[in-house]
């Protein structure tokens, strides 16, 4: 269970992880709403 | 939404042991995810209730993938946002389907083809990409890759349109006529949301919903 439960999480991190940069090299997301961005994904 | 986004995150960088910038990639993944999917789902759901799903659904996407590349104006709060979002594809779909589908000819979509795309042209390269504070666009170089994405799917746009005419006149099929009106409502939307009275009227409606939300929250 613990082992399905932490492939579960990386999953997770990994689909949100590549959402987040598609996002990221994109001028907004998909609707008309857009939150804060991290800081960590900003280009400088 | 946010706070749901947050704790997803939470849960996922304590199991992994994370640190805090992988969290807040992960919370700004998720929302993303569920905004759009949200998104997707009430456009589906509110089109089926009028029976123009499949037409709410292209302008929704038409717009959605234009946007990726030319920004726009924002809603305060991602509630206000899928509601304009529904309202506007569901509203647009019925508009063409129920009102204009009846009366559409072959004229009518090449002229509207023509003043539409002329249009959205000129304000996608005036103004595209329009960026937010919570998103702001500061490098040169990612402005014009924005600039010129949105002008390359445009591009695409027309060519899709083109198809769509020239399989109506193979085939006479009068939905394609429709299809492309379809393509023409998301692309004229996400145009006008470039500009200054796309801001304005957003705004406005933005305020009001605002407003009655804020009223709702008071009685109950």
């Amino acid at each position: 269970m613990k082992f399905v439960k932490k492939h579960l999480f990386t999953l997770i991190a990994v689909v949100t992880t590549l959402v987040a940069t598609s996002v990221a090299s994109s001028a907004c997301w998909w609707a008309s709403y857009q939150p804060v961005e991290p800081k960590c994904l900003r280009e400088k | 939404m946010e706070k749901l986004s947050n704790n997803i995150a939470n849960k996922v960088a304590l199991e992994l042991s994370l640190d805090d910038d992988n969290r807040e990639v992960i919370a700004y993944g998720t929302f993303a995810l569920m905004q759009m999917l949200l998104s997707i789902i009430f456009v589906f759901l509110f089109g089926l209730l009028f029976h123009v799903a499949f037409a709410a659904l292209i302008i929704s996407f038409t717009a959605a993938v234009l946007r990726k590349y030319s920004g726009g104006v924002h809603a305060s709060s991602p509630g206000i946002c899928t509601f304009i979002g529904t309202i506007v594809c569901v509203g647009q779909a019925i508009l063409i389907s129920l009102l204009i589908g009846p009366v559409v000819n072959l004229k009518l979509v090449i002229i509207l083809g023509i003043v539409i795309f002329i249009w959205s042209y000129c304000i996608i390269y005036k103004l595209a990409p329009v960026d937010s504070i919570a998103k702001p666009i500061v490098k040169v170089e990612k402005r014009n890759r924005m600039k010129k994405g949105s002008i390359i799917l445009l591009s695409a746009y027309l060519i899709i349109t083109v198809i769509f005419i020239l399989f109506y006149i193979s085939s006479g099929e009068k939905k394609l006529l429709i299809y492309a009106l379809c393509l023409y409502s998301g692309i004229l939307w996400q145009a006008f949301t470039l500009t200054t009275s796309g801001h304005l009227l957003i705004g406005k409606v933005d305020i009001f919903l605002n407003h009655i939300v804020k009223k709702g929250g008071k009685i109950v």
